[in-house]
């Protein structure tokens, strides 16, 4: 005879709010409920895609607009700091402003590096692999199986079509798609089948290259 | 504190639904919080504060669109759609898809789903910013965690069961 668990108590319990005693009945009433089992595995895999759904903006760089609007609102908020009411907090206030202007500064630079790295690529002629990975990117992130996503890229002439063929989880938990990849340049075509996983920072690493032929 | 700003983006992100938005969130937040940072606790968190300023500039936002939205005769209507037809179960896999449900949360769960399961804040912490009792905080979490697991599972969105007695 099983006993059915509320399902809060199983979400509190994947999420580790649960106290103790209450962790302890609900291990307990699930050692017999392999339904309730089966609801936890997918309570914490719909949670982990959620996640991975949001995760874009780590690693992304913050956009430069909201960089200044932070250090143009420190510095009015510095430059006013004599005619602050209270003057206890002045010193703690303008030390958080600050830390946010320093941490502006940090991104800032990490903002150069990256725009260097990109004058690089052009230079070596990349621009290729840049309109591809763009593609693939949004063919992976965006589109479902059957969808195709097209590239260009007017410099050099070349062309390709990315199609995600199907979606799947790794033994490591990860987001996996299989994707055929089409380039062509002057006639000559060339098609791929591979395999991408999806890091937790967001990026899609093609791991497996299952058939090329041209 | 250095890996906040990012952190703050990707919950501006979720409120909003789109980079943009949350990027115009972003901002208001951190100018709001720069201009009242005497409004700050010492000792509190700096993060919860900064998520709450976040959360409410979001909420004004809301309000004065819907507003406007009643002198525009026809806003799309906000429904708990099911995925499409054929492709359900392959949409559903993806970020995209993902987003949209979140997008499509009433707006108190959509909040605490994303502080709770994607912040990584606890109850607790919720609870207090919010201002909301810590059950409250509890079952709108489940309503959507629950709402999620089918979503993403491709169940027939069925009601939530009673507890036993």
């Amino acid at each position: 005879m099983t006993q059915h668990i509320d399902p809060e108590f199983l979400v509190a319990y994947v999420d580790g709010q649960l106290e103790q005693s209450e962790t302890a009945r609900v291990e307990a009433a699930l050692a017999g409920d392999p339904e309730a089992r089966e609801t936890v595995r997918r309570l914490r895999e719909s949670a982990e895609l959620l996640r991975s759904a949001f995760n874009e903006p780590l690693n992304a760089p913050v956009p430069a607009r909201v960089l200044e609007a932070i250090h143009t609102t420190s510095a009015e908020r510095a430059g006013r700091s004599g005619a602050w009411r209270n003057p206890w907090p002045v010193a703690l206030a303008a030390s958080i402003a600050m830390l946010i202007v320093g941490l502006g500064g940090g991104l800032l630079l990490v903002d150069y590096r990256v725009e260097q790295e990109i004058a690089r690529l052009h230079a070596v002629g990349q621009a290729d692999q840049q309109v591809r990975e763009a593609a693939l990117f949004q063919a992976l992130e965006k589109h479902a199986s059957g969808e195709a996503v097209a590239w260009r890229n007017p410099d050099s002439g070349k062309t390709g079509e990315i199609t995600p063929v199907r979606t799947f989880k790794n033994r490591g938990g990860r987001w996996c798609r299989e994707y055929t990849a089409m380039e062509a340049l002057d006639g000559d075509t060339e098609v791929r089948r591979a395999i991408a996983c999806r890091a937790p920072e967001g990026q899609w690493k093609t791991r497996l290259v299952l058939i090329s032929d041209s | 504190m250095l890996a906040f700003l990012p952190r703050l983006r990707r919950f501006a992100y979720g409120l909003t639904g789109s980079v943009h938005d949350g990027d115009d969130l972003l901002q208001a937040t951190c100018e709001r919080a720069i201009r009242h940072i005497d409004q700050w606790q010492p000792g509190t968190r700096l993060d919860s504060w900064m998520y709450r300023i976040a959360r409410n500039l979001h909420l004004n936002d809301l309000r004065a669109k819907g507003v406007r939205g009643q002198h525009l005769a026809s806003i799309d209507p906000v429904e708990h759609g099911t995925v499409d037809g054929v492709r359900a179960a392959e949409a559903q896999m993806t970020f995209e898809a993902v987003r949209g449900f979140v997008d499509r949360l009433p707006e108190e769960q959509k909040t605490i789903l994303l502080l709770i399961t994607v912040e990584g804040l606890s109850y607790r912490e919720v609870s207090e910013m919010l201002e909301l009792p810590i059950g409250t905080v509890t079952s709108r979490l489940a309503r959507a965690r629950l709402a999620l697991k089918a979503f993403v599972g491709g169940e027939e969105p069925t009601p939530t069961p009673e507890p036993a007695r």
